[in-house]
């Protein structure tokens, strides 16, 4: 399979008050052309950070330690880590080949301009439409994303839509300069459920039609299950568990995985089903544990070395690593 | 025994526009809903954003006054009182009986008191504990509810975001209350803690035999705590079961479409997942007949013209409920 983006021992790193905090502490991952990549994880263990480190729109306080983002742009390949702030490859990045939806659709729609206004935006700098034809296109990419009445919506502000069609918004918007990779980050996570399974829908068809890798950042594993080929598992600024999505959800080997499986309750199971929920918090990130950063919280630790020890990703079966001693 | 009966309750907020201020509508929130809680058990409610969940539960506890309706609690002593329209002297007495926890735990607790008077204030407000025993007692709920009593003294930026949720929890539960109304209590916390606090309150509620009223829109938690489930859709109630006969035998289409919906951990990329089609309509301004029939795959010509009435299934007026008058002509499908 062609390689989209190939990361390695990604380290980021923050300055805070506290003192400097490893967001990302040495992940590896690659993402291939026309995959959907899941990343799951709890709040707090670097999902988001991976991919803003990606885009190079870390936080004025944070820094790519070590490590190495390969981008295999229309354009040849480089590597994101080492470029510098004012490299007009950055300009790939941001929107025009890898574009972005977020959380919550409302705050990222500037609230003064019209959707249409903002779109055409996106479209002025990322391709090379005259000025006469960008409404249009603005109008058609609505469609698209099947919003209806696109006419009378381009001229509509982000108050005026309901929070779903926001989100087709973003996502119209993201398309405009027919981007490689769209990382969408927690997409549905403040939709209602029958919006959700509209607008992954809508995600998966445009996948299909655009070719598209994306990348799908999620705390849902229904929705990593319902969208993504492969899928991480984030805890704590590291990959404890990765595989082809049908095989891990089938097959979770590491004990944070089966546990956090075992710990949600799914509308699937019958009233009454005991969840076996995980004890403890997870740490925060200026106090991590030694050894297995799982093992404070683990049933299967073992003295001696879960505390001790980090452990190394291991292939357990051909595709499916996993960072655990008791494999 | 019935605790808490629901019946033609509505709640109207007025449109108002122009220079006098003139009403020139009604957004209908809860627009004539009936339901019943029953001592001791956990009734979910749920529905998209919109169909007046959280409204209903805030005019429970009279956060909100209701339009119309009545609202009869049982109380301990035995009086059963309106809650729609006592008031606030008549409800005064029974407040400590009917509690609330908070959907957001950042902005529920006042960030300039401590946990100790976090918990402590309802038992101080309604004079239930003595000044030199505060200590004590906030300790034993802080063990209660999880949390270490060390930390009585910390204020609640400190904690996490579950931590802050077991605090809203103790300050409920600390006035041994009989119904407790959860308004989306777990929905802003972490999935390894949402099964945490869900585990917590099933522990209290086996412990202090409470009622819980589960106003949630995540259909997997709201199946795992309650023993029966409201479903509402733009301000109405299309239907009522137990638990597992509405998620397994759902007798009303919008409730088939909202199980639809929840994404499964068995699916596959390769699947798209039938959805429900449209918005959701305006509360101001609902269509005619059943408020579902436009986006409603199975709707006919009648539908235009139904009551939306709540009719029993099997032959028990208060056991299987649906508002769809077709119900018998579908075979509606749920999740097993």
């Amino acid at each position: 399979m062609e390689k989209l983006v190939e990361i390695r021992d990604l380290v980021v790193r923050f300055r805070t008050d506290e003192g400097i905090v490893s967001a990302v502490n040495g992940i590896s991952y690659d993402i291939n052309v026309g995959e959907t990549l899941g990343i799951v994880g709890e709040s707090g263990c670097g999902k988001s950070v991976s991919s803003n480190a990606l885009m190079r729109i870390l936080p004025e306080n944070g820094w790519i330690e070590s490590g190495s983002i390969l981008y295999h742009s229309q354009k040849g390949t480089f590597d994101v880590a080492r470029l510098s702030p004012r490299d007009k490859r950055l300009e790939l990045l941001h929107g025009k080949e890898i574009a972005m939806i977020f959380q919550e659709p409302m705050t990222s729609f500037c609230p003064v301009y019209t959707i249409g206004n903002q779109i055409m935006e996106a479209i002025r700098l990322h391709t090379d439409i005259p000025k006469s034809e960008q409404k249009g296109y603005a109008v058609e990419l609505l469609r698209k994303v099947r919003i209806a009445k696109p006419e009378q919506r381009v001229d509509e502000y982000p108050y005026q839509l309901s929070g779903g069609m926001r989100q087709r918004a973003m996502i119209a918007m993201a398309l405009a300069s027919h981007p490689r990779l769209l990382i969408a980050d927690e997409p549905t996570t403040s939709l209602d459920v029958t919006v959700q399974a509209q607008i992954l829908n809508l995600m998966k068809d445009l996948q299909q039609e655009y070719g598209m890798s994306i990348m799908m950042i999620n705390h849902n594993f229904g929705v990593i299950a319902e969208t993504t080929d492969k899928v991480a598992v984030m805890y704590l600024g590291r990959i404890v568990e990765m595989a082809d999505t049908a095989e891990l959800l089938q097959n979770p080997l590491h004990p944070y995985t089966s546990d956090l499986f075992r710990s949600i309750p799914q509308v699937t199971d019958a009233r009454g089903k005991k969840l076996e929920y995980i004890h403890g918090n997870v740490p925060d990130a200026y106090s991590i544990p030694a050894g297995c950063p799982y093992h404070p919280r683990c049933s299967r630790a073992q003295k001696g070395l879960c505390d001790r020890v980090m452990p190394q990703p291991r292939e357990a079966a051909p595709g499916h690593t996993v960072s655990c001693h008791l494999l | 025994m019935q605790i808490l009966r629901v019946s033609g309750l509505k709640k109207y907020f007025p449109i108002k526009k122009g220079f006098f201020n003139k009403t020139v509508g009604y957004v209908k929130a809860v627009n004539d809903i009936e339901f019943e809680i029953n001592a001791g058990e956990t009734v979910g409610l749920v529905g998209e954003s919109g169909c007046g969940k959280s409204t209903t539960g805030n005019c429970i506890v009279r956060l909100l006054d209701p339009t119309e309706g009545s609202i009869l609690y049982t109380a301990e002593n035995g009086v059963t009182i309106d809650l729609a329209t006592a008031s606030r002297e008549e409800i005064r007495p029974y407040r400590r009986e009917i509690q609330m926890v908070f959907q957001d735990p950042y902005s529920s607790l006042n960030p300039r008191m401590s946990v100790r008077d976090l918990i402590a204030e309802p038992l101080v407000i309604n004079k239930m504990i003595d000044k030199n025993d505060i200590s004590d007692r906030v300790a034993q709920m802080m063990l209660r509810v999880g949390l270490r009593p060390e930390y009585m003294t910390r204020y609640a930026h400190a904690f996490s975001g579950g931590q802050r949720q077991r605090i809203g929890i103790a300050r409920a539960i600390s006035m041994n209350p009989r119904l407790v109304i959860c308004d989306e209590a777990v929905s802003s916390l972490d999935v390894s803690v949402q099964g945490q606090v869900l585990g917590l309150l099933e522990d209290l509620q086996a412990e202090y035999h409470m009622s819980y009223l589960f106003v949630a829109h995540d259909l997997s938690a709201v199946r795992h705590i309650s023993d029966r489930v409201v479903v509402m859709y733009v301000g109405k109630v299309v239907e009522i079961a137990e638990t597992d006969e509405l998620f397994e035998n759902p007798k009303h289409p919008y409730t088939e479409a909202l199980l639809a919906s929840v994404p499964k951990l068995i699916a596959s990329k390769n699947q798209r997942s039938e959805t429900l089609e449209g918005e959701v309509p305006d509360p101001s301004n609902p269509p005619e007949g059943c408020f579902f029939h436009p986006r409603c795959k199975y709707a006919t010509e009648d539908c235009k013209h139904c009551s939306q009435q709540l009719l029993p299934v099997g032959d028990d007026p208060l056991g299987h409920r649906t508002s769809c008058m077709r119900f018998a002509q579908l075979s509606l499908k749920g999740v097993k």
